[in-house]
């Protein structure tokens, strides 16, 4: 019967209303399985694709970070006056990616869309993981990386502090504190699914699975506890959430730089990350429905939903960053008309139009299609495309404008160089990695979730039509 | 802060009208303060080691056309923007001598004080100092040799106030002008670079900031330099 | 109640990491008794000198150490300064000789004594005796009662140590004292 599944779930057919919303309830036992069979068994695909993405970090990423430390970060393209570059716009692109996740799950549990039950873990996953990649950036570009405990506030004999009015310094626990938040906010919602993989595995991922779930036996007031739990944790992460993007702008906002000492960045910048990140969820979603062959719970409507979202936010930050333009150049000032020049003329114009094709135009013109918004291959590229088109956004917002700046005696031009290209890579490879590795460790759909979205769920005739009704769980 | 005035108060002049942009003064900044030279290639990356630099810039169209030119260096700002965005206080105003000090040991390398500075008077060290013979005989014991991965600028050759101040210590008298000459002031062949204390009455830097002449470079950004240019009618090169 | 919990540590298996991890304290503790003397431990000098024997004969610091009063380096005293006195003075216990005469043999033979440098502070720290001695600052509060040292031995002097002092000086003076161009630049 599993192997029917791909054929009889597969998309479209969205003509039928039982599939709305997963309203063919499988027995909880088959759920089980679907979710398990691709946990369980590594084909030589995996092992390939690990061996692969390992020697890409080794190399790129580890490799190169080593050269750059015993030699200096001069082996990067960064010059007098472009001090940042792709490392910082990397982190800023990482953190952007991490809203995903809390986004996709925290905002759409909080206000109860049913469409999220089966994309909230691979979308929390993306968080923890991409905030790991973000979070090596800080040290990746410090000049004195063997120094970074100057940062870390603690006391010490030479009786030196923490600048606490250095946005830098609120990066360091703005970024820590997300990470923890989200990583509790992962595993908080996992314990039913890993006690189901402890129940169903023998042997040493029996005796994991064991310490993970915490003894978890699915009793009444777990369930209590947990829902209790869950529900805090989407209230307090999502102003952990907008506040770490906020903080991450205010790098830049908070500084004298033209270009950069804008008061819309705190919001311009979070609505990039969500539109950033809730396109790479439909990325990955899609890389994981097509190789774990889990099409039985991600639906077309999962991603229709998904697009309009994107949609959306396409919108909003095209909105954000006119806004940002059109301030800068009604306000006439002759240096800032030279950033404006500089973005639509200078060396980074292929960039910054290539960013308008693929952060507005490409999004803003095919995502009103219902039937683009429902087909994978469409999906992939326009999402692929925007994820593109916001890492040339961070580039041209940070070496970019640091290009132009008062003293016209010392307009720069930044090219980035190998090391740093290599580096930016290799955290790439870094996340697909750890997606992969967690790919057969962890359930990537949270069972019991679609399971009380099927429970919850009723079908109702009112006069002659039958609808679809949401029974609340509390 | 501008409003606690306590200690010294250096401020330099530096007499445009007087400049010849000779460069002396890049050299003696790089002989005191042990600036390594970078080579021909870093240059061309746009990573020359300056502490002090003289920008050049035209004005007037081609017939017309006038060389102008202005040293630029670390103006000393009262209300720098590079201090409050570093994390670790490497950069900090100094309360005592009032004016902005680098802390090399302190600093941590993440450069955000060069992207905030307005006059771009921070430079990184972006590897190893290089001190190619025979400038590695002539390093100047009284100033660190900065590492990879530090920020540096101009300290308004802090090692020779210190010197000053402990001179006139030793003979029992207040500090005067005379005390304290940097490097750049030392060498200039007109007497163009001028550096005195504030808070000193008697000194001749009075007189210099009083003038019709006076302005401070990007005046309107409020960082309160304490390097006063003084420039007025026509220069003597055209 | 102890039972039970030796019982619930051996059901966990947690007995090895706890016996690892008192181990590992245990290794560091005797590792820095036995290291640190070592570091604290004055370097081998190239001719035997003792500082107790010239402070028990009479010898104030800055007699052989004058630079303290003017500059910022202290100064080791010359060969010729050395000889100043050891051309006539005899020292009080006769097993002494022997040592005086190597200095006496290598001041004949015309060349300076190489000591081995003990207090040495790194590049970014720019240290001054002057004020400190003018200060009223005794030798002894930084380098340790060297009356009771053969070659001289190295104190822990590091920023803490120093700031410990400058903070407990005058208000007014304060302000300067723990200023971080004062020392580092």
């Amino acid at each position: 019967m599993l192997a029917e599944l791909p054929r009889k779930f597969g998309w479209p057919h969205e003509d039928n209303p039982q599939e709305r919303l997963l309203l063919d309830p499988l027995p909880q036992e088959d759920m089980n399985r679907i979710m398990l069979r691709p946990m369980l068994k590594a084909g030589s695909g995996w092992w390939l694709v690990v061996a692969l993405l390992s020697a890409i970090v080794l190399v790129c990423f580890v490799g190169a970070w080593a050269y750059m430390i015993r030699w200096g970060m001069g082996l990067a393209g960064i010059r007098r006056p472009v001090f940042w570059g792709v490392f910082i716009a990397t982190m800023v692109f990482w953190i952007g990616i991490s809203h995903s996740g809390t986004f996709v799950s925290a905002i759409l549990r909080v206000f109860n869309a049913e469409y999220r039950r089966p994309i909230t873990r691979a979308a929390e996953l993306m968080t923890s993981f991409s905030l790991i990649c973000a979070g090596m950036f800080p040290f990746i570009h410090l000049g004195r990386v063997w120094t970074v405990y100057y940062m870390i506030p603690m006391p010490n004999q030479r009786q030196l502090w923490t600048n606490f009015q250095s946005p830098l310094a609120w990066d360091l626990f703005a970024i820590t504190t997300y990470l923890i938040g989200s990583t509790l906010y992962v595993y908080l919602p996992m314990i039913p699914d890993l006690a189901m993989a402890r129940d169903h595995t023998t042997g040493w991922r029996h005796t994991l699975y064991k310490w993970l779930s915490l003894g978890w036996r699915g009793v009444e007031y777990e369930w209590h506890y947990l829902h209790m739990a869950i529900k805090i944790f989407a209230f307090a992460i999502i102003p952990v959430m907008f506040s770490v993007h906020t903080i991450v702008s205010w790098d830049f906002a908070m500084s004298m730089h033209i270009g950069w000492h804008s008061s819309i960045f705190g919001p311009y910048f979070v609505v990039g990350a969500i539109f950033s990140g809730v396109s790479a969820v439909i990325t990955v979603l899609l890389v994981v429905r097509r190789t774990m062959h889990l099409e039985y719970f991600l639906r077309p409507e999962h991603f229709d939903a998904l697009a309009k979202l994107v949609l959306i936010f396409s919108l909003a930050w095209t909105y954000f960053f006119f806004n940002d333009y059109l301030v800068e150049w009604y306000g006439g000032d002759w240096v800032g008309h030279q950033l404006l020049l500089f973005q639509a003329r200078g060396p980074v114009a292929p960039l910054w139009y290539a960013m308008l094709l693929f952060n507005i135009a490409i999004p803003c013109l095919t995502l009103w299609n219902k039937r683009i918004r429902r087909s994978p291959i469409a999906l992939f590229l326009i999402t692929v495309g925007i994820n593109i088109g916001m890492y040339l956004e961070r580039y041209i917002i940070i070496p970019g404008f640091l290009h132009i700046n008062n003293m016209p005696f010392d307009w720069g031009n930044y090219n980035p160089e190998w090391p740093e290209v290599s580096i930016a890579f290799g955290t790439l490879a870094l996340f697909i990695l750890l997606y992969t590795l967690a790919s057969k460790f962890i359930p990537l759909i949270p069972v019991w979730e679609v399971l009380e979205g099927q429970l919850s769920h009723t079908r109702r005739r009112i006069g002659r039509t039958v609808v679809t009704s949401v029974a609340e769980l509390e | 802060m501008a409003e606690a005035k306590q200690g010294n108060r250096w401020t330099m002049v530096i007499d445009l009208d007087k400049c010849t942009a000779c460069q002396a003064c890049v050299i003696a900044c790089h002989a005191e303060n042990n600036v390594p030279t970078v080579g021909p290639e870093q240059i061309n990356m746009g990573r020359a080691q300056h502490w002090l630099r003289i920008e050049r810039y035209w004005q007037g169209e081609y017939p017309d056309l006038r060389a102008r030119y202005i040293p630029v260096l670390c103006q000393q700002c009262q209300h720098a923007p590079c201090e409050p965005v570093c994390p670790v206080f490497a950069s900090m105003h100094s309360d005592a001598e009032n004016i902005n000090v680098q802390v090399y040991n302190r600093c941590v390398g993440t450069r955000y004080c060069g992207n905030n500075c307005p006059y771009l008077a921070r430079v990184f060290n972006w590897f190893d100092p290089y001190f190619p013979e025979p400038l590695n005989e002539q390093l100047n014991p009284d100033v660190t040799v900065r590492y990879r991965g530090v920020m540096e600028k101009c300290t308004f050759c802090i090692q020779r106030i210190h010197a000053g101040a402990d001179r006139a210590a030793l003979e029992g008298r207040p500090l005067r002008d005379g005390d304290v000459v940097p490097a750049c002031a030392q060498v200039c062949p007109t007497d163009a670079i001028v550096l005195g204390n504030l808070a000193d009455e008697h000194s001749r830097i009075h007189e210099f900031v009083k003038s019709k002449r006076a302005f401070a470079l990007l005046e309107d950004l409020g960082t309160e330099p304490a390097v006063i240019y003084l420039k007025g009618g026509e220069s003597h090169v055209s | 109640m102890t039972d039970s919990l030796l019982r619930k540590l051996r059901r966990h298996r947690l007995l090895p990491l706890i016996a690892a991890a008192l181990m590992l304290i245990v290794a560091l503790a005797i590792g820095g008794a036995v290291l640190l003397p070592g570091v604290l431990a004055a370097p081998a000098q190239p001719l035997p000198f003792e500082h107790s024997k010239h402070v028990a004969a009479g010898v104030q610091c800055i007699f052989c150490h004058p630079g303290v009063q003017t500059s910022a380096v202290a100064g080791l005293p010359s060969l010729n300064k050395c000889m100043g006195c050891h051309a006539s003075v005899t020292p009080k216990d006769p097993k002494d000789q022997a040592d005086v005469n190597k200095l006496i043999s290598q001041w004949e033979s015309r060349q300076p004594i190489r000591w081995v440098r003990v207090f040495e502070q790194p590049d970014f720290v720019q240290f001054n005796h002057r004020p400190h001695v003018a200060a009223g600052v005794a030798c002894e509060s930084c380098h340790g009662d060297v009356a009771k040292m053969g070659y001289a031995q190295p104190y822990n002097l590091n920023m803490g140590f120093c700031l410990n002092c400058h903070r407990k000086q005058a208000p007014e003076k304060v302000t300067k004292l723990i200023s971080c161009e004062t020392c580092h630049y």
